[in-house]
């Protein structure tokens, strides 16, 4: 809910993006799932990913005006 | 001030034991384990960045950009398109070996071995890769001669590599196997062996291989190849043979008395003297030829569907044309794109094709019953003389010829024509083509090969890709 949470989602972001394409590469090789199937999940993580950097994130300073509240 | 990752270092040292891995343990092939397990790298990667982030946050030492750098993104984009090919490589069964190992020379050496067979029904040979000859005999020792060529940097490698590989011939119960050992090569040189065994004719064969030519022959017991590349051979054998092919240049198998089950990809497949059922599920892209089988023939391929009772005749075939003669009905083909040209054939014929000119010729009397349908070709129907028959041919778009004769009557109605006739009491012949020309004449008659009128345009309908293949 600080400035701190924020860099935190959006420091783990591409890790966890790196991760979820190599599982689903490695789901791709060794499994029947292959790539070509699988691959909305990366956009389904990174929206998540996104999502969850926009509920922590507050400016640091000051209330939001109403009704802009999840911007960054 | 930004602290430096420690993926780069991280880096260098798996590199370091992934090299040192190479060179102290030849026999696990690396670069085949990398072509598939590449996926855990980046798992890896994404999880030691995700554990610096938490590092950092506890610390409180969070940094703001602590994004990945554009070099980086562009690694992973690189490593993806590397690794995706690299495992379509190892499926398709192609296995990677570094640049650098294939040079060094070809060292020869000559391999021998001979055993009793005792009563073993059944000799299994497996060789990964080079020819195998096997000759029926009457004897009762199965021996083997032949050369082995190891490829490597020096003599003492070649000689490691060959002490690694001795032929082996291990009998086990019923099963005597003849072995090569390719693959517990200490080396990674290539090895291949070229033999010529003689074999008890009693026994049933079974080989296994990769790359390699199969030669079997003079065998009484039944023989089945199975390998991922190879010509097979097969000549004078009494039982049942079997055949399965990822993929191969020549099929040939000559004078079977038993029944012949074919599968697989291929290019040409010759059969000839056939006294068992031949059974053929694969596609094949070069010259087929059937000569002389005594028993029901099954052809199937993505585009061909033909069977018939037996063939006495001979059959070719290749991509886009079939002509076959003398063939015993039922005969039954459905073909995407083929001409088919057949003469002579018995009990009943039953053909379509998509696209492709049919000739039809039937001599023997009484007439086979005819169903004959062409989506886009012409017809040629040449009835013997004598005949009795009720015909019907049409065509939706296109000329009616009658170069028969009196019997025969045309009609035109529109773009579409049909001829219509009996004479006696015969066979049903019913022929339809929605485009081009039906021409119905008299066997023995001049006018043997009438020039050919233009093709009509093709439909424009959109017609599926085909695959090259028959």
């Amino acid at each position: 809910m600080n400035a701190n949470d924020a860099n935190l989602v959006r420091a783990v972001r591409w890790p966890i993006t790196l991760i979820t394409l190599g599982s689903l590469f490695a789901l791709n090789n060794f499994t029947d799932y292959g790539f070509h199937q699988t691959w909305p999940v990366l956009l389904i993580v990174f929206g998540l990913l996104s999502l969850l950097g926009r509920t922590t994130v507050r400016p640091p300073v000051g209330p939001p005006p109403p009704g802009t509240g999840g911007v960054r | 001030m930004r602290r430096r990752s420690v993926t780069g270092p991280i880096l260098l040292i798996v590199l370091g034991a992934a090299f040192l891995v190479y060179n102290l343990r030849p026999d696990i092939e690396l670069f085949d384990l990398l072509s598939q397990y590449w996926p855990f790298l980046l798992i890896a990667w994404g999880s030691l960045r995700l554990v610096e982030v938490m590092v950092d946050y506890f610390r409180g030492s969070l940094q703001n950009s602590a994004g990945f750098t554009g070099g980086e993104v562009v690694l992973i984009v690189f490593i993806c398109f590397i690794g995706w090919g690299a495992f379509a490589a190892h499926r398709e069964g192609i296995h990677f070996r570094p640049a650098w190992e294939a040079f060094g020379e070809h060292y020869d050496y000559s391999v021998g071995d001979q055993k009793p067979a005792g009563n073993a029904t059944r000799v299994v040979f497996e060789n990964n890769r080079g020819n195998l000859k096997v000759i029926g005999a009457d004897t009762t020792d199965i021996k083997v001669t032949g050369r082995k060529t190891v490829q490597a940097i020096n003599q003492a490698e070649a000689d490691r590599g060959n002490d690694g590989t001795p032929l082996e011939i291990v009998a086990q119960g019923d099963t005597i196997t003849v072995r090569t050992n390719q693959d517990h090569n200490p080396t990674r040189g290539k090895i291949s062996e070229d033999l010529e065994i003689t074999v008890p004719n009693r026994l049933n064969v079974e080989v296994h291989g990769n790359n390699g030519d199969y030669d079997v022959s003079e065998m009484n017991g039944s023989v089945e190849v199975q390998a991922d590349r190879s010509d097979v051979r097969l000549n004078k054998i009494a039982g049942n043979a079997r055949v399965e092919l990822q993929r191969s240049d020549l099929v040939r198998a000559t004078d079977l008395k038993g029944k012949l089950d074919l599968q697989g990809k291929g290019s040409d497949l010759e059969l000839e003297s056939i006294a068992g059922e031949v059974t053929i599920n694969g596609s094949y892209s070069g010259n087929l030829e059937f000569k002389n089988l005594a028993k029901p023939l099954h052809f199937e391929s993505p585009n061909t569907d033909l069977r018939l009772a037996a063939l006495p005749g001979q059959i070719s075939m290749d991509l886009g044309e079939l002509t076959g003669n003398n063939l015993v009905g039922p005969v039954h083909l459905v073909t995407k794109s083929k001409d088919v040209k057949i003469e002579d054939f018995t009990n009943s014929l039953e053909l379509e094709t998509e696209r492709g000119d049919i000739e039809l010729q039937p001599r023997h009397l009484p007439l086979a019953k005819i169903e004959a349908r062409s989506h886009s070709g012409q017809i040629n129907l040449v009835l013997p003389d004598k005949a009795g028959f009720q015909l019907v041919a049409t065509t939706d778009h296109g000329e009616a010829v009658n170069d028969f004769g009196a019997p025969i009557q045309k009609a035109t109605d529109g773009p579409s024509s049909s001829l219509k006739g009996s004479v006696g009491q015969g066979a049903a012949i019913h022929v339809a083509t929605e485009r081009g020309t039906v021409t119905v004449r008299k066997a023995g008659s001049d006018i043997e090969n009438p020039e050919k009128p233009e093709k009509p345009e093709q439909p424009e309908k959109p017609e599926k890709p085909e695959k090259a293949e028959t």
